[in-house]
């Protein structure tokens, strides 16, 4: 599982985070925006006495990340490698078990999809059959 | 102005991994994602989202067009930004991949011709759905969208391409 934090919607990063992820030859199985509940700023809000602050605080808290359920062998190397470069504007599942547990944490079932991309296609299709018209499906 | 439009990254488009590739196009240019999400839709929603379909093309376009949204999982996403459906058609293309130019989406990742399609029995690979007109936007995210997965939220955008001033933030509000 990965998370394109705030920092990483605000940066116009979430595209390159994405296009990694595909290049890698992983398949996203889940994907939404939302907005997480962001525990330390709730700690600055109760804090902060300034309203106009206050104020620029609430608003930062509604700013949503993209959460992105990642499947293949190599997800966790390849969230290692988005984590080297994007730092503290992504949040990585440190382990092929915490991610299974962070996806079911934040993914309903009916948010997570099996399905072929063109890759598994090729692989399943019999291309010596006859009436093959370059047709995918 | 500053509207919201509906974009889809059509089954074929998530299948062959483009999905970033085209996010990057709103992104580069500054729109907002103001929701996103992945769904596989059924044909009964399909049959909403083409509700026009039928009457305008027919039936056999329709069940073409319904066959390959219903066919894998498609990404919807919210744009906001300045005409914002105007601006994303035109990054997307014409429909026919063929006729789309270079720099479009459609040109950049499909080159198929409706002549094509029509010998494979299939409605056009042309990657990428996007809202024709502002009714059709209020009406598509509205179907694709619920209020709550849609976020107003203050971005460096605001203030670097459209010099909104921090007092316009503040004041900015969850619009649909």
């Amino acid at each position: 599982m990965i998370i394109a934090k705030p920092a990483a919607i605000n940066g116009g990063l979430v595209n390159e985070i994405l296009a990694i992820i595909e290049a890698s030859g992983l398949k996203i199985i889940g994907l939404k925006a939302e907005v997480l509940d962001v525990h330390h700023l709730e700690k600055d809000l109760h804090k902060e006495k300034d309203s106009s602050k206050k104020k620029l605080l609430e608003e930062a808290a509604r700013i949503p990340s993209v959460l992105i359920a990642v499947e293949g062998s190599t997800a966790v190397a390849v969230g290692k490698k988005i984590k080297e470069k994007y730092d503290w504007k992504v949040h990585v599942s440190a382990s092929e078990e915490v991610g299974k547990y962070e996806i079911t944490r934040f993914f309903k079932e009916n948010e997570l999809f099996d399905y072929n991309k063109v890759g598994d296609l090729l692989e399943k299709m019999d291309l010596r059959e006859k009436d093959f018209k370059g047709n995918f499906r | 102005m500053i509207e919201k439009t509906l974009l889809l990254v059509k089954p074929d488009g998530v299948q062959r991994g483009l999905t970033g590739e085209i996010i990057k196009r709103f992104e580069n240019v500054g729109l907002k994602i103001v929701g996103m999400k992945m769904v596989w839709i059924d044909e009964e929603f399909g049959a909403k989202h083409y509700s026009d379909v039928k009457a305008r093309r027919g039936e056999k376009v329709f069940n073409a067009v319904l066959g390959l949204i219903t066919m894998g999982p498609v990404v919807a996403i919210v744009l906001e930004g300045v005409d914002s459906v105007e601006v994303v058609r035109k990054i997307c293309g014409p429909t026919e991949p063929k006729a789309a130019l270079p720099g479009t989406i459609r040109g950049d990742f499909a080159h198929v011709s409706y002549a094509y399609s029509d010998t494979v029995d299939e409605a056009i690979r042309n990657v990428v759905h996007a809202s024709g007109t502002k009714e059709e936007a209020r009406n598509e995210i509205a179907l694709w969208f619920k209020d709550d997965e849609l976020h107003a939220y203050p971005s460096v955008q605001d203030i670097h391409i459209l010099h909104y001033k921090a007092a316009h933030i503040k004041r900015m509000k969850p619009t649909k």
